[in-house]
Protein backbone atom coordinates (compact mmCIF):
# COMPACT_ATOMS: atom_id res chain seq x y z
CA UNK A 1 0.00 0.00 0.00
CA UNK A 2 1.32 3.45 -0.94
CA UNK A 3 2.61 5.53 1.93
CA UNK A 4 0.63 8.76 2.32
CA UNK A 5 2.46 11.73 3.80
CA UNK A 6 0.41 13.50 6.43
CA UNK A 7 0.87 16.69 8.45
CA UNK A 8 1.74 20.28 7.70
CA UNK A 9 4.55 21.19 5.31
CA UNK A 10 5.92 23.88 7.57
CA UNK A 11 8.56 25.36 5.24
CA UNK A 12 6.09 25.85 2.42
CA UNK A 13 3.50 27.06 4.89
CA UNK A 14 5.92 29.62 6.37
CA UNK A 15 6.77 31.05 2.96
CA UNK A 16 3.17 31.43 2.00
CA UNK A 17 2.18 32.79 5.38
CA UNK A 18 5.00 35.36 5.37
CA UNK A 19 4.15 36.62 1.91
CA UNK A 20 0.47 36.72 2.69
CA UNK A 21 0.81 38.60 5.93
CA UNK A 22 3.23 41.07 4.40
CA UNK A 23 0.90 41.79 1.54
CA UNK A 24 -2.07 41.91 3.86
CA UNK A 25 -0.33 44.43 6.10
CA UNK A 26 0.54 46.63 3.16
CA UNK A 27 -2.98 46.56 1.81
CA UNK A 28 -4.51 47.12 5.24
CA UNK A 29 -2.31 50.15 5.80
CA UNK A 30 -3.26 51.47 2.41
CA UNK A 31 -6.91 50.89 3.17
CA UNK A 32 -6.83 52.74 6.47
CA UNK A 33 -5.18 55.67 4.77
CA UNK A 34 -7.89 55.67 2.14
CA UNK A 35 -10.74 55.49 4.63
CA UNK A 36 -9.27 58.36 6.59
CA UNK A 37 -9.19 60.44 3.43
CA UNK A 38 -5.46 60.63 2.81
CA UNK A 39 -4.42 60.70 -0.79
CA UNK A 40 -4.05 57.10 -1.81
CA UNK A 41 -1.23 55.63 -3.78
CA UNK A 42 -0.65 52.77 -6.20
CA UNK A 43 -3.08 49.92 -5.80
CA UNK A 44 -1.51 47.40 -8.13
CA UNK A 45 1.54 47.34 -10.37
CA UNK A 46 3.31 45.20 -12.92
CA UNK A 47 0.44 43.28 -14.41
CA UNK A 48 -1.20 39.99 -13.43
CA UNK A 49 -4.13 41.84 -11.88
CA UNK A 50 -7.79 41.89 -12.73
CA UNK A 51 -10.78 43.96 -11.69
CA UNK A 52 -14.57 43.96 -11.95
CA UNK A 53 -17.56 46.05 -10.95
CA UNK A 54 -21.32 45.91 -11.41
CA UNK A 55 -21.45 49.54 -12.43
CA UNK A 56 -19.01 52.41 -12.87
CA UNK A 57 -20.25 55.93 -13.56
CA UNK A 58 -17.33 58.23 -14.20
CA UNK A 59 -17.28 61.96 -14.86
CA UNK A 60 -14.65 63.38 -17.21
CA UNK A 61 -13.84 59.91 -18.41
CA UNK A 62 -11.08 59.30 -20.93
CA UNK A 63 -9.35 56.35 -22.54
CA UNK A 64 -6.01 56.79 -24.23
CA UNK A 65 -3.13 54.71 -25.49
CA UNK A 66 -0.07 55.18 -23.32
CA UNK A 67 3.44 53.70 -23.16
CA UNK A 68 4.50 52.05 -19.91
CA UNK A 69 8.19 51.53 -19.30
CA UNK A 70 9.06 48.04 -18.13
CA UNK A 71 11.84 47.01 -15.78
CA UNK A 72 14.17 46.16 -18.66
CA UNK A 73 13.75 49.64 -20.14
CA UNK A 74 11.48 48.63 -23.00
CA UNK A 75 8.00 50.01 -23.51
CA UNK A 76 4.62 48.36 -23.44
CA UNK A 77 1.47 49.94 -24.89
CA UNK A 78 -1.58 49.91 -22.65
CA UNK A 79 -4.98 51.57 -22.68
CA UNK A 80 -5.08 54.10 -19.85
CA UNK A 81 -8.59 54.76 -18.52
CA UNK A 82 -8.91 57.78 -16.29
CA UNK A 83 -11.61 59.83 -14.67
CA UNK A 84 -11.99 62.80 -12.38
CA UNK A 85 -14.49 61.10 -10.11
CA UNK A 86 -16.29 57.82 -10.20
CA UNK A 87 -19.09 56.10 -8.34
CA UNK A 88 -19.15 52.33 -8.34
CA UNK A 89 -21.57 49.59 -7.45
CA UNK A 90 -19.07 47.15 -6.00
CA UNK A 91 -15.39 46.82 -6.71
CA UNK A 92 -13.16 43.77 -6.98
CA UNK A 93 -9.38 43.86 -7.54
CA UNK A 94 -7.29 40.71 -7.53
CA UNK A 95 -3.61 40.10 -8.12
CA UNK A 96 -1.64 36.90 -8.38
CA UNK A 97 1.91 36.84 -6.99
CA UNK A 98 4.65 34.24 -7.10
CA UNK A 99 6.98 33.73 -4.13
CA UNK A 100 10.14 31.70 -3.56
CA UNK A 101 9.76 28.16 -4.79
CA UNK A 102 7.31 29.13 -7.48
CA UNK A 103 4.39 29.13 -5.09
CA UNK A 104 1.56 31.33 -6.35
CA UNK A 105 -1.15 32.98 -4.37
CA UNK A 106 -3.88 35.49 -5.17
CA UNK A 107 -4.76 38.59 -3.17
CA UNK A 108 -8.34 39.68 -3.58
CA UNK A 109 -9.88 42.96 -2.46
CA UNK A 110 -13.65 43.41 -2.62
CA UNK A 111 -15.85 46.29 -1.55
CA UNK A 112 -19.57 46.97 -1.70
CA UNK A 113 -22.79 47.10 0.28
CA UNK A 114 -24.52 44.29 -1.66
CA UNK A 115 -27.13 46.79 -2.87
CA UNK A 116 -27.70 48.33 -6.26
CA UNK A 117 -26.52 51.81 -5.26
CA UNK A 118 -23.24 53.42 -6.25
CA UNK A 119 -21.66 53.21 -2.81
CA UNK A 120 -17.95 53.11 -3.68
CA UNK A 121 -16.27 56.40 -4.60
CA UNK A 122 -12.91 57.27 -6.09
CA UNK A 123 -11.35 60.49 -7.36
CA UNK A 124 -8.57 61.07 -9.86
CA UNK A 125 -8.10 57.45 -10.78
CA UNK A 126 -6.22 55.89 -13.67
CA UNK A 127 -6.27 52.25 -14.74
CA UNK A 128 -3.87 50.76 -17.25
CA UNK A 129 -5.68 47.89 -18.92
CA UNK A 130 -4.81 45.48 -21.68
CA UNK A 131 -8.35 44.11 -21.95
CA UNK A 132 -11.64 45.56 -20.81
CA UNK A 133 -15.07 44.04 -21.24
CA UNK A 134 -18.43 45.60 -20.46
CA UNK A 135 -22.02 44.48 -20.89
CA UNK A 136 -22.65 48.15 -21.57
CA UNK A 137 -20.09 50.87 -22.29
CA UNK A 138 -21.98 54.11 -22.70
CA UNK A 139 -20.27 57.43 -23.38
CA UNK A 140 -22.42 60.47 -22.69
CA UNK A 141 -22.32 64.18 -23.42
CA UNK A 142 -19.65 65.42 -25.75
CA UNK A 143 -17.36 62.59 -26.85
CA UNK A 144 -14.20 62.95 -28.91
CA UNK A 145 -12.22 60.21 -30.60
CA UNK A 146 -8.84 60.69 -32.26
CA UNK A 147 -7.15 63.18 -29.97
CA UNK A 148 -3.60 62.52 -28.84
CA UNK A 149 -3.61 61.01 -25.34
CA UNK A 150 -1.65 64.05 -24.16
CA UNK A 151 -4.70 66.15 -25.03
CA UNK A 152 -7.22 64.22 -22.93
CA UNK A 153 -8.60 65.95 -19.85
CA UNK A 154 -9.81 64.27 -16.67
CA UNK A 155 -8.60 66.33 -13.73
CA UNK A 156 -9.64 68.16 -11.66
CA UNK A 157 -13.13 67.55 -13.09
CA UNK A 158 -13.86 71.11 -14.22
CA UNK A 159 -11.98 73.81 -16.07
CA UNK A 160 -9.24 74.85 -15.78
CA UNK A 161 -8.04 71.32 -16.52
CA UNK A 162 -4.58 69.96 -15.93
CA UNK A 163 -2.46 69.42 -19.01
CA UNK A 164 -1.61 65.85 -19.96
CA UNK A 165 -3.03 64.16 -16.84
CA UNK A 166 -2.11 60.73 -18.21
CA UNK A 167 1.57 61.66 -18.24
CA UNK A 168 2.34 60.47 -21.75
CA UNK A 169 5.77 61.80 -22.79
CA UNK A 170 5.28 64.86 -24.96
CA UNK A 171 8.91 65.41 -25.95
CA UNK A 172 11.25 62.94 -27.60
CA UNK A 173 13.87 62.93 -24.86
CA UNK A 174 11.26 63.89 -22.32
CA UNK A 175 13.65 63.69 -19.41
CA UNK A 176 12.14 60.27 -19.13
CA UNK A 177 15.33 58.48 -18.31
CA UNK A 178 16.71 61.01 -15.90
CA UNK A 179 19.93 63.04 -16.31
CA UNK A 180 22.61 61.15 -18.14
CA UNK A 181 20.49 58.06 -18.67
CA UNK A 182 19.53 56.52 -21.96
CA UNK A 183 17.28 53.78 -23.19
CA UNK A 184 14.78 52.82 -25.85
CA UNK A 185 12.46 55.67 -26.73
CA UNK A 186 8.69 55.60 -26.47
CA UNK A 187 8.51 57.16 -29.96
CA UNK A 188 9.62 55.80 -33.30
CA UNK A 189 11.66 58.93 -33.94
CA UNK A 190 11.66 62.61 -33.36
CA UNK A 191 10.13 65.54 -35.19
CA UNK A 192 8.78 69.03 -34.64
CA UNK A 193 11.97 70.01 -32.83
CA UNK A 194 11.54 67.14 -30.38
CA UNK A 195 8.01 68.20 -29.44
CA UNK A 196 6.35 64.94 -30.40
CA UNK A 197 3.22 65.99 -28.49
CA UNK A 198 1.73 62.50 -28.12
CA UNK A 199 1.40 61.89 -31.86
CA UNK A 200 0.57 58.25 -32.55
CA UNK A 201 -1.09 57.67 -29.17
CA UNK A 202 -4.81 57.97 -29.84
CA UNK A 203 -7.56 58.45 -27.29
CA UNK A 204 -11.23 58.92 -26.47
CA UNK A 205 -12.52 61.72 -24.25
CA UNK A 206 -16.07 61.82 -22.89
CA UNK A 207 -18.01 64.05 -20.54
CA UNK A 208 -19.27 60.95 -18.76
CA UNK A 209 -18.70 57.22 -19.04
CA UNK A 210 -21.15 54.65 -17.75
CA UNK A 211 -19.96 51.05 -17.67
CA UNK A 212 -22.16 48.13 -16.66
CA UNK A 213 -20.93 44.68 -15.58
CA UNK A 214 -17.38 45.56 -16.45
CA UNK A 215 -14.19 43.58 -15.92
CA UNK A 216 -10.69 43.59 -17.27
CA UNK A 217 -7.02 42.78 -16.97
CA UNK A 218 -5.04 45.45 -15.18
CA UNK A 219 -1.45 46.36 -15.73
CA UNK A 220 -1.42 48.98 -13.03
CA UNK A 221 -3.83 51.31 -11.26
CA UNK A 222 -3.49 54.52 -9.37
CA UNK A 223 -5.85 56.66 -7.33
CA UNK A 224 -4.46 60.02 -6.30
CA UNK A 225 -7.68 61.37 -4.80
CA UNK A 226 -9.79 60.04 -1.98
CA UNK A 227 -11.29 56.60 -2.18
CA UNK A 228 -14.10 55.17 -0.08
CA UNK A 229 -14.35 51.40 0.13
CA UNK A 230 -17.31 50.26 2.27
CA UNK A 231 -17.26 46.72 3.65
CA UNK A 232 -13.74 46.18 2.46
CA UNK A 233 -12.62 42.55 2.47
CA UNK A 234 -9.13 41.33 1.73
CA UNK A 235 -8.56 37.65 1.18
CA UNK A 236 -5.58 35.52 0.26
CA UNK A 237 -6.06 32.36 -1.77
CA UNK A 238 -3.58 29.69 -2.81
CA UNK A 239 -3.52 29.75 -6.59
CA UNK A 240 -6.10 27.55 -8.24
CA UNK A 241 -6.68 27.26 -11.96
CA UNK A 242 -9.15 24.60 -13.05
CA UNK A 243 -11.25 26.84 -15.26
CA UNK A 244 -10.56 28.43 -18.63
CA UNK A 245 -12.61 29.91 -21.41
CA UNK A 246 -12.79 29.26 -25.12
CA UNK A 247 -12.83 31.93 -27.80
CA UNK A 248 -16.56 32.40 -27.33
CA UNK A 249 -16.19 32.97 -23.60
CA UNK A 250 -17.66 29.58 -22.67
CA UNK A 251 -16.14 28.08 -19.53
CA UNK A 252 -14.08 24.92 -19.94
CA UNK A 253 -11.81 22.77 -17.80
CA UNK A 254 -8.70 23.94 -19.65
CA UNK A 255 -6.66 26.20 -17.35
CA UNK A 256 -6.06 29.71 -18.65
CA UNK A 257 -3.37 30.82 -16.19
CA UNK A 258 -5.75 33.08 -14.26
CA UNK A 259 -6.89 32.18 -10.75
CA UNK A 260 -10.41 30.78 -10.56
CA UNK A 261 -11.17 33.12 -7.64
CA UNK A 262 -9.91 36.20 -9.51
CA UNK A 263 -12.28 39.05 -10.32
CA UNK A 264 -11.76 38.22 -14.01
CA UNK A 265 -12.81 34.58 -13.81
CA UNK A 266 -15.77 35.25 -11.53
CA UNK A 267 -17.01 38.04 -13.79
CA UNK A 268 -16.72 35.84 -16.86
CA UNK A 269 -18.94 33.38 -15.01
CA UNK A 270 -21.46 36.12 -14.32
CA UNK A 271 -20.57 37.09 -10.73
CA UNK A 272 -19.85 40.75 -10.06
CA UNK A 273 -19.22 42.58 -6.78
CA UNK A 274 -22.10 44.73 -5.60
CA UNK B 1 -57.61 109.98 -29.57
CA UNK B 2 -55.39 112.90 -30.58
CA UNK B 3 -51.74 113.06 -29.51
CA UNK B 4 -49.88 116.28 -29.03
CA UNK B 5 -47.29 117.25 -31.63
CA UNK B 6 -44.50 116.51 -29.13
CA UNK B 7 -45.82 113.01 -28.45
CA UNK B 8 -46.30 112.32 -32.15
CA UNK B 9 -42.65 113.35 -32.80
CA UNK B 10 -41.53 111.14 -29.91
CA UNK B 11 -43.49 108.20 -31.26
CA UNK B 12 -42.02 108.65 -34.75
CA UNK B 13 -38.51 108.89 -33.28
CA UNK B 14 -39.00 105.71 -31.27
CA UNK B 15 -40.33 103.93 -34.36
CA UNK B 16 -37.32 105.00 -36.43
CA UNK B 17 -34.93 103.92 -33.68
CA UNK B 18 -36.67 100.55 -33.36
CA UNK B 19 -36.47 100.04 -37.12
CA UNK B 20 -32.80 100.97 -37.19
CA UNK B 21 -32.09 98.63 -34.29
CA UNK B 22 -33.91 95.77 -35.94
CA UNK B 23 -32.00 96.34 -39.18
CA UNK B 24 -28.70 96.13 -37.33
CA UNK B 25 -29.67 93.01 -35.44
CA UNK B 26 -31.31 91.21 -38.37
CA UNK B 27 -29.13 88.19 -39.33
CA UNK B 28 -27.80 88.40 -42.87
CA UNK B 29 -26.55 85.70 -45.16
CA UNK B 30 -22.84 85.38 -44.67
CA UNK B 31 -22.89 86.31 -41.01
CA UNK B 32 -20.84 83.86 -39.00
CA UNK B 33 -20.89 83.48 -35.29
CA UNK B 34 -17.38 83.45 -33.92
CA UNK B 35 -18.24 80.70 -31.46
CA UNK B 36 -16.24 79.86 -28.39
CA UNK B 37 -12.54 80.57 -28.51
CA UNK B 38 -9.74 78.15 -27.85
CA UNK B 39 -8.79 78.41 -24.20
CA UNK B 40 -5.99 77.24 -21.97
CA UNK B 41 -8.60 76.23 -19.40
CA UNK B 42 -10.34 73.75 -21.71
CA UNK B 43 -7.35 72.70 -23.85
CA UNK B 44 -4.40 73.04 -21.46
CA UNK B 45 -1.92 70.86 -23.34
CA UNK B 46 0.53 72.81 -25.50
CA UNK B 47 0.05 71.35 -28.96
CA UNK B 48 2.95 73.46 -30.08
CA UNK B 49 5.44 73.89 -32.87
CA UNK B 50 8.84 75.26 -31.82
CA UNK B 51 9.57 78.58 -33.48
CA UNK B 52 5.92 79.57 -33.69
CA UNK B 53 4.63 82.40 -31.58
CA UNK B 54 1.38 80.49 -31.16
CA UNK B 55 1.75 77.94 -28.33
CA UNK B 56 -1.11 75.96 -29.88
CA UNK B 57 0.13 76.10 -33.47
CA UNK B 58 -0.69 72.46 -34.23
CA UNK B 59 -4.09 72.38 -32.54
CA UNK B 60 -6.87 71.89 -35.08
CA UNK B 61 -9.76 74.34 -35.33
CA UNK B 62 -12.91 72.49 -36.39
CA UNK B 63 -16.06 74.46 -37.01
CA UNK B 64 -19.13 72.36 -36.38
CA UNK B 65 -22.45 71.81 -38.08
CA UNK B 66 -25.58 73.23 -36.49
CA UNK B 67 -27.64 70.09 -36.99
CA UNK B 68 -29.19 71.36 -40.21
CA UNK B 69 -26.34 71.25 -42.67
CA UNK B 70 -24.80 74.62 -41.80
CA UNK B 71 -21.12 73.95 -41.15
CA UNK B 72 -20.59 77.52 -40.05
CA UNK B 73 -22.30 77.05 -36.71
CA UNK B 74 -21.08 78.71 -33.56
CA UNK B 75 -19.62 75.63 -31.90
CA UNK B 76 -15.99 74.72 -32.45
CA UNK B 77 -13.64 72.00 -31.29
CA UNK B 78 -9.88 72.29 -30.91
CA UNK B 79 -8.36 68.81 -30.78
CA UNK B 80 -4.65 68.04 -30.84
CA UNK B 81 -4.89 65.12 -33.23
CA UNK B 82 -3.00 61.86 -32.74
CA UNK B 83 -2.79 61.24 -36.49
CA UNK B 84 -3.94 57.64 -36.01
CA UNK B 85 -6.57 56.41 -38.44
CA UNK B 86 -9.67 54.79 -36.96
CA UNK B 87 -11.45 52.25 -39.10
CA UNK B 88 -15.15 51.41 -38.86
CA UNK B 89 -16.40 48.63 -41.07
CA UNK B 90 -19.58 46.59 -41.27
CA UNK B 91 -21.56 44.84 -43.95
CA UNK B 92 -20.34 44.95 -47.54
CA UNK B 93 -20.00 48.24 -49.39
CA UNK B 94 -19.76 46.29 -52.68
CA UNK B 95 -23.04 44.47 -52.19
CA UNK B 96 -25.69 44.50 -54.91
CA UNK B 97 -28.39 43.29 -52.52
CA UNK B 98 -30.58 46.24 -51.55
CA UNK B 99 -32.21 44.21 -48.78
CA UNK B 100 -29.04 43.36 -46.84
CA UNK B 101 -29.44 46.16 -44.30
CA UNK B 102 -26.94 46.60 -41.49
CA UNK B 103 -28.42 49.78 -40.04
CA UNK B 104 -29.31 53.35 -40.70
CA UNK B 105 -27.54 56.70 -40.93
CA UNK B 106 -29.85 59.57 -40.12
CA UNK B 107 -30.00 63.17 -41.27
CA UNK B 108 -26.59 63.15 -42.87
CA UNK B 109 -24.74 66.11 -44.38
CA UNK B 110 -21.23 66.43 -45.77
CA UNK B 111 -18.67 68.90 -47.00
CA UNK B 112 -15.05 68.99 -48.06
CA UNK B 113 -13.22 70.15 -44.95
CA UNK B 114 -12.02 73.61 -45.94
CA UNK B 115 -8.82 73.78 -43.90
CA UNK B 116 -5.56 71.91 -43.63
CA UNK B 117 -5.73 69.26 -40.91
CA UNK B 118 -2.61 69.09 -38.75
CA UNK B 119 -1.43 66.22 -36.60
CA UNK B 120 0.06 66.81 -33.16
CA UNK B 121 3.72 66.93 -34.16
CA UNK B 122 4.26 66.40 -37.88
CA UNK B 123 2.26 65.83 -41.00
CA UNK B 124 -0.90 67.38 -42.32
CA UNK B 125 -3.46 66.79 -45.02
CA UNK B 126 -5.93 68.77 -47.04
CA UNK B 127 -8.05 65.92 -48.38
CA UNK B 128 -10.42 65.13 -45.53
CA UNK B 129 -14.19 65.41 -45.57
CA UNK B 130 -16.50 66.43 -42.76
CA UNK B 131 -19.59 64.27 -42.50
CA UNK B 132 -22.24 65.11 -39.92
CA UNK B 133 -25.25 63.05 -38.92
CA UNK B 134 -27.78 62.71 -36.14
CA UNK B 135 -27.28 59.02 -35.65
CA UNK B 136 -25.64 55.88 -36.94
CA UNK B 137 -27.52 52.91 -35.60
CA UNK B 138 -26.78 49.35 -36.52
CA UNK B 139 -29.56 46.74 -36.71
CA UNK B 140 -30.61 45.37 -33.36
CA UNK B 141 -33.39 43.10 -34.62
CA UNK B 142 -35.73 42.50 -37.50
CA UNK B 143 -37.25 45.84 -38.42
CA UNK B 144 -35.06 47.86 -36.04
CA UNK B 145 -34.19 50.46 -37.10
CA UNK B 146 -35.21 49.64 -40.71
CA UNK B 147 -37.54 47.03 -42.14
CA UNK B 148 -34.82 45.05 -43.92
CA UNK B 149 -32.70 44.46 -40.81
CA UNK B 150 -31.91 40.81 -40.12
CA UNK B 151 -33.48 39.04 -37.15
CA UNK B 152 -30.17 38.59 -35.34
CA UNK B 153 -29.17 42.23 -35.85
CA UNK B 154 -25.72 43.34 -36.96
CA UNK B 155 -22.83 41.77 -35.11
CA UNK B 156 -19.96 42.01 -37.62
CA UNK B 157 -18.86 45.49 -36.62
CA UNK B 158 -15.15 46.22 -36.72
CA UNK B 159 -13.77 49.31 -35.06
CA UNK B 160 -10.05 49.69 -34.52
CA UNK B 161 -7.09 52.05 -34.67
CA UNK B 162 -3.69 50.98 -36.03
CA UNK B 163 -0.78 53.09 -34.86
CA UNK B 164 1.31 51.76 -37.74
CA UNK B 165 -0.77 53.91 -40.09
CA UNK B 166 0.20 57.14 -38.38
CA UNK B 167 2.97 59.31 -39.79
CA UNK B 168 6.16 59.56 -37.73
CA UNK B 169 6.77 60.38 -34.99
CA UNK B 170 4.51 57.76 -33.47
CA UNK B 171 4.63 54.95 -30.90
CA UNK B 172 7.92 53.07 -31.17
CA UNK B 173 6.06 49.81 -30.76
CA UNK B 174 3.03 49.55 -33.02
CA UNK B 175 -0.32 48.67 -31.51
CA UNK B 176 -3.87 47.98 -32.58
CA UNK B 177 -6.60 49.26 -30.29
CA UNK B 178 -9.69 47.19 -31.00
CA UNK B 179 -13.24 47.92 -29.92
CA UNK B 180 -15.10 44.69 -30.58
CA UNK B 181 -18.84 44.75 -29.91
CA UNK B 182 -20.81 41.51 -29.91
CA UNK B 183 -24.02 43.45 -30.50
CA UNK B 184 -25.14 46.44 -32.53
CA UNK B 185 -23.63 49.73 -31.47
CA UNK B 186 -25.16 53.18 -31.74
CA UNK B 187 -23.27 56.40 -32.44
CA UNK B 188 -25.35 59.47 -31.71
CA UNK B 189 -29.07 59.50 -31.16
CA UNK B 190 -31.75 61.78 -29.73
CA UNK B 191 -30.38 65.23 -29.03
CA UNK B 192 -26.88 64.28 -30.16
CA UNK B 193 -25.11 65.38 -33.31
CA UNK B 194 -22.04 63.49 -34.57
CA UNK B 195 -19.33 64.70 -36.92
CA UNK B 196 -16.31 62.94 -38.37
CA UNK B 197 -13.27 63.94 -40.40
CA UNK B 198 -13.02 61.09 -42.89
CA UNK B 199 -10.94 60.21 -45.91
CA UNK B 200 -12.36 60.86 -49.37
CA UNK B 201 -12.64 57.16 -50.16
CA UNK B 202 -14.57 56.33 -47.03
CA UNK B 203 -17.84 54.99 -48.32
CA UNK B 204 -21.26 53.75 -47.46
CA UNK B 205 -23.73 51.87 -49.57
CA UNK B 206 -27.45 52.58 -49.72
CA UNK B 207 -30.41 51.31 -51.74
CA UNK B 208 -30.78 53.09 -55.09
CA UNK B 209 -34.48 53.37 -54.29
CA UNK B 210 -33.65 55.99 -51.65
CA UNK B 211 -31.85 58.31 -54.11
CA UNK B 212 -33.62 61.05 -56.06
CA UNK B 213 -35.30 59.50 -59.14
CA UNK B 214 -34.44 56.04 -57.67
CA UNK B 215 -32.17 55.27 -60.62
CA UNK B 216 -28.56 54.29 -61.26
CA UNK B 217 -28.28 57.54 -63.16
CA UNK B 218 -28.70 59.49 -59.93
CA UNK B 219 -25.96 57.42 -58.31
CA UNK B 220 -23.62 57.92 -61.27
CA UNK B 221 -24.25 61.64 -61.54
CA UNK B 222 -22.66 62.30 -58.14
CA UNK B 223 -19.80 59.87 -58.74
CA UNK B 224 -21.20 56.88 -56.89
CA UNK B 225 -21.01 53.25 -57.99
CA UNK B 226 -24.30 51.49 -58.78
CA UNK B 227 -24.63 47.73 -58.54
CA UNK B 228 -27.43 45.23 -59.12
CA UNK B 229 -30.96 46.16 -59.98
CA UNK B 230 -32.55 45.88 -63.42
CA UNK B 231 -32.51 48.33 -66.32
CA UNK B 232 -30.96 51.04 -64.15
CA UNK B 233 -33.55 50.74 -61.44
CA UNK B 234 -33.12 49.20 -58.00
CA UNK B 235 -29.92 47.73 -56.63
CA UNK B 236 -27.39 49.59 -54.55
CA UNK B 237 -25.29 52.72 -54.70
CA UNK B 238 -21.90 53.06 -53.03
CA UNK B 239 -21.21 56.67 -52.13
CA UNK B 240 -17.84 57.91 -51.00
CA UNK B 241 -17.43 60.81 -48.58
CA UNK B 242 -16.35 62.96 -51.53
CA UNK B 243 -19.46 61.98 -53.53
CA UNK B 244 -21.67 62.75 -50.60
CA UNK B 245 -20.07 66.13 -49.98
CA UNK B 246 -19.78 67.13 -53.62
CA UNK B 247 -21.57 69.93 -55.43
CA UNK B 248 -24.65 67.78 -55.95
CA UNK B 249 -24.84 66.75 -52.33
CA UNK B 250 -27.98 68.70 -51.58
CA UNK B 251 -29.70 67.23 -54.59
CA UNK B 252 -28.51 63.82 -53.44
CA UNK B 253 -30.51 64.30 -50.32
CA UNK B 254 -28.56 66.18 -47.67
CA UNK B 255 -30.39 65.70 -44.41
CA UNK B 256 -31.98 62.41 -45.43
CA UNK B 257 -32.08 59.14 -43.55
CA UNK B 258 -30.41 56.29 -45.42
CA UNK B 259 -30.61 52.56 -44.94
CA UNK B 260 -27.05 51.31 -44.63
CA UNK B 261 -26.03 48.20 -46.55
CA UNK B 262 -22.34 48.58 -45.87
CA UNK B 263 -20.00 51.10 -44.29
CA UNK B 264 -16.26 51.43 -44.67
CA UNK B 265 -15.15 54.50 -42.81
CA UNK B 266 -11.61 55.78 -42.21
CA UNK B 267 -11.61 58.70 -39.85
CA UNK B 268 -9.12 60.81 -37.96
CA UNK B 269 -11.52 62.53 -35.63
CA UNK B 270 -15.03 62.05 -34.32
CA UNK B 271 -16.94 64.37 -32.04
CA UNK B 272 -20.45 64.23 -30.65
CA UNK B 273 -22.20 67.28 -29.31
CA UNK B 274 -25.62 68.68 -28.68
CA UNK B 275 -27.25 69.97 -31.86
CA UNK B 276 -26.11 73.49 -32.58
CA UNK B 277 -24.19 73.71 -29.32
CA UNK B 278 -22.43 77.05 -29.02
CA UNK B 279 -19.79 75.58 -26.72
CA UNK B 280 -19.57 71.78 -26.73
CA UNK B 281 -16.77 71.88 -24.16
CA UNK B 282 -19.16 73.07 -21.47
CA UNK B 283 -22.25 71.03 -22.27
CA UNK B 284 -23.64 68.72 -19.61
CA UNK B 285 -23.93 64.98 -20.26
CA UNK B 286 -27.70 65.27 -19.93
CA UNK B 287 -30.31 67.19 -21.86
CA UNK B 288 -32.63 69.79 -20.35
CA UNK B 289 -34.96 67.06 -19.07
CA UNK B 290 -32.22 65.20 -17.28
CA UNK B 291 -32.06 62.43 -19.88
CA UNK B 292 -28.53 61.31 -20.76
CA UNK B 293 -27.11 62.50 -24.05
CA UNK B 294 -25.99 59.08 -25.20
CA UNK B 295 -23.11 59.73 -27.57
CA UNK B 296 -21.68 56.28 -28.13
CA UNK B 297 -23.32 53.08 -26.92
CA UNK B 298 -21.30 49.89 -27.00
CA UNK B 299 -23.21 46.83 -25.69
CA UNK B 300 -21.33 43.63 -24.85
CA UNK B 301 -18.05 45.07 -26.01
CA UNK B 302 -14.45 44.04 -25.50
CA UNK B 303 -11.73 46.67 -25.78
CA UNK B 304 -8.25 45.25 -26.17
CA UNK B 305 -4.72 46.30 -27.02
CA UNK B 306 -2.72 44.11 -29.35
Amino acid sequence: MEQVRRGTRWRRMALLMGASLGALGTLATLTFQQVLGFEATLVVQDGNATFSSSQITADDAAFGMAPVRLGDGTWKNVLRAGFASASLDGLCVSKTETVVGGIKYTLKLTSGDSGAGLETKAANAALDVTTLRGAGINLQGSTQLGQATTDLTTAPGAAPYLANPFGVPSTYDGGFFGPGQTGPQAYSGTGNGGHVNGQGFTGIDATRGSLTNVYGQLWQAQVTGNITLPNLRIRVYPFKDDIGFDANGTASTTPDGIDDRSCWTEARQGTYPR
Amino acid sequence: MTLSIRRQRGLVLLTVLALAGAAVLLPRTGDRALGQAQSAAMQPFSCDQPGSANPQQRRQDIQLDNGSGDFNAAGRMYPCLAGVRWHLQSGNVATSDANAAIGQIRTAYGRKFPNTVYYAAAGSRTDLYQVAFSGLQFCTAKGAPVSTCPTAGTTDIQLYADSADAPAPKAAKNYRLTIDPDQAITIGGPGVWTEVLATADSSFTVPVAQLPTATHLACGLVGGTARGGFLGIGGTCELSASDFAGGLAQWLGGGKDYTLLGVNLDLYYLVTHRENASDPYTQLPVDGSGNPLNSVQLPNTTISVG
